[in-house]
């Protein structure tokens, strides 16, 4: 973009605009099969160029240039397919399995729930959000919520974590499953208030009977399910548990800019990333501490691809960046505060309108600091620089350019 | 007869440990295997990762690089050690909890270590910059060390005040 941008003449955050879909053109047929449910791209990148102090660039490069150090700054808006996946769509793709995700919700006599989950969480706190999504629909205190993944010899048939579905699809599995629990407790509080079962509403834990004070709490009901003494036994099974299987409709479109500005080093190649802004729109945001450190994690290890990771191999096929060490994965002073901002359009397919978080960070950030680097070294005529964009690249780049050093 | 093992003595955690090593046995090794202390992480294995970091005599050290022989009289504190005996934690295992300063958690046994021994030994006080480069020795792929770095930043005046206390 910044190429085009470049040849054009036209401004890199006007041409950005100029090929954005506008926020009311949603949902959005493209000419390749997806249909883009929902996205307000003039929103990210007006929040991006705000935090970023983007009006402010230009009087911080000349700044940074008094100082002998090059300054760039970069953008980058993007888009993601996640949320994977309509079965139907990745089958025809070639993909060998389905795409579903499943959650079994077992509420127990007392009350208390237990949800296993197909998905799994290594890190992501699936253990807060869906208890979170528990206590949302079904009024239980997150205390007495307990979240069982990753032991095949207890979950059902799900497909794991990737593609940023945990949430998507894994919760929506849950959502419909807990759907079905609130579907029976219904009638059974019926039955046991002596009521129509139309006439039942739930809220916050509480089964009522509307129009009256007769009230039956989801211990209640879910007791009277697991002690059937007084059960409408002919119509119903014993015990509140109840798995739903969701095979998502479409693809979730996160999307967003990250913008980067960063300060070279002319005399040894040297990039510091000065600051790093994200605003993403990953749909309703259930837990904003975890979606930022979600994304904040992503950003990191974008940041790490485009400047320091490196699988090298020799000709041989020997790999000769096998440790932590040369491989250089980034370590804290390799990064900047890595400031995060949200802007939400919700997802109209799922009944969360949730969007994804895991993988924004790291799909933004590359484009965005290689923008920047490439911005710093414009007076070389830099159009573009493999990743990782190392200080031996970048100090090659600046000698081939420089005017030749004086004769001794 | 074989030769008999060495011995070494120390306390781990304010507790005495008399344990028959081999020579070779890393300290790491000794917690975690012989002491059933695996809170302590094998990250690398060649103190690049800092996941085993523990203290001996108050100091942080990468445990997967200390053989349990330079150990013997030494006291030991990991992760399990942290903790008061009612379980109220420690500031620095506090402010790591409040910020949300881990994901998968494997790291954080070794940066929390780290994290103590660094604050501890700067009664001053640490800019962010200063503790960015005081965790140099330990690696972090979830967190981008944003939060990690507000942690310590956050535990430092808690630390100091309950020092000032003591």
């Amino acid at each position: 973009m910044d190429a085009i941008a470049q040849d054009t003449g036209i401004d890199r955050i006007e041409l950005r605009r100029k090929n954005f879909i506008p926020a009311d053109a949603f949902p959005y047929q493209t000419p390749v099969a997806l249909q883009y449910d929902s996205g307000d791209y003039e929103a990210t990148l007006k929040g991006a160029l705000f935090a970023s102090d983007y009006a402010g660039f230009e009087a911080r490069r000349s700044a940074a240039a008094a100082k002998g150090k090059l300054r760039g700054l970069g953008i980058s808006t993007y888009l993601e397919a996640c949320g994977i996946a309509p079965s139907a769509v990745v089958g025809s793709l070639g993909a060998r399995a389905g795409l579903y995700e499943v959650a079994n919700i077992r509420v127990h006599p007392t009350g208390s729930v237990t949800v296993f989950t197909g998905t799994h969480s290594h890190g992501q706190g699936h253990e807060t959000t869906l208890a979170q999504l528990v206590c949302e629909q079904l009024g239980v205190p997150m205390a007495q919520v307990e979240i069982v993944h990753g032991d095949t010899a207890k979950i059902p048939f799900g497909m794991g974590t990737y593609g940023s579905r945990s949430l998507a699809v894994g919760g929506t599995a849950m959502v419909k499953a807990m759907d079905k629990i609130i579907a029976k407790g219904k009638k059974i509080a019926a039955h046991l208030m002596e009521a129509a079962v139309e006439d039942i509403e739930f809220k916050d834990n509480v089964f009522s009977v509307a129009g009256t004070d007769k009230t039956k709490t989801l211990a209640d009901i879910s007791l009277a399910a697991y002690v059937p003494h007084n059960y409408p036994i002919d119509e119903l099974e014993p015990g509140l548990d109840e798995t739903a299987f969701y095979d998502p409709k479409n693809f979730t479109f996160p999307g967003g800019c990250h913008i980067a500005e960063v300060e070279i080093d002319p005399e040894t190649g040297v990039v510091t990333v000065i600051n790093f802004t994200a605003v993403d729109d990953v749909g309703r945001v259930i837990n904003p501490m975890i979606v930022e450190g979600q994304i904040q994690g992503g950003v990191a290890q974008g940041i790490g691809q485009a400047l320091l990771e490196h699988a090298v191999y020799d000709k041989s096929g020997q790999l000769l960046s096998g440790s932590m060490m040369d491989y250089t994965m980034p370590r804290a002073d390799n990064l900047p505060n890595i400031s995060v901002g949200t802007e939400t359009t919700l997802c109209t397919h799922n009944p969360l309108g949730v969007k994804g978080c895991g993988e924004v960070g790291a799909i933004g950030s590359p484009p965005a600091i290689i923008n920047a680097v490439v911005d710093a070294l414009k007076q070389y005529g830099v159009r573009h620089i493999n990743m990782p964009a190392t200080p031996e690249k970048i100090w090659s780049i600046i000698q081939a350019g420089r005017p030749a050093a004086a004769a001794e | 007869m074989g030769e008999t093992m060495p011995q070494v003595t120390l306390t781990v955690n304010g507790k005495q440990h008399t344990v028959d090593v081999e020579g070779r046995t890393l300290l790491v090794e000794l917690l975690r295997e012989k002491l059933g202390l695996t809170g302590t992480h094998v990250g690398c294995d060649t103190s690049q990762c800092g996941a085993c970091v523990v203290h001996v005599n108050g100091t942080s050290v990468k445990s997967c690089t200390m053989l349990a022989l330079q150990a013997d009289g030494a006291a030991v504190t990991t992760i399990e050690g942290l903790a008061a005996a009612d379980g109220t934690l420690h500031p620095m295992q506090a402010m790591f909890r409040e910020h949300h300063a881990l994901q998968c958690g494997f790291c954080t046994p070794g940066m929390v270590m780290s994290a103590i021994d660094l604050v501890q030994s700067h009664p001053e006080g640490l800019s962010e910059q200063e503790i960015r480069e005081g965790l140099e020795g330990n690696l972090c792929r979830c967190t981008g060390y944003h939060n990690i770095v507000k942690a310590i930043a956050a535990a430092q005046p808690l630390m100091h005040a309950k020092a000032a206390a003591e």
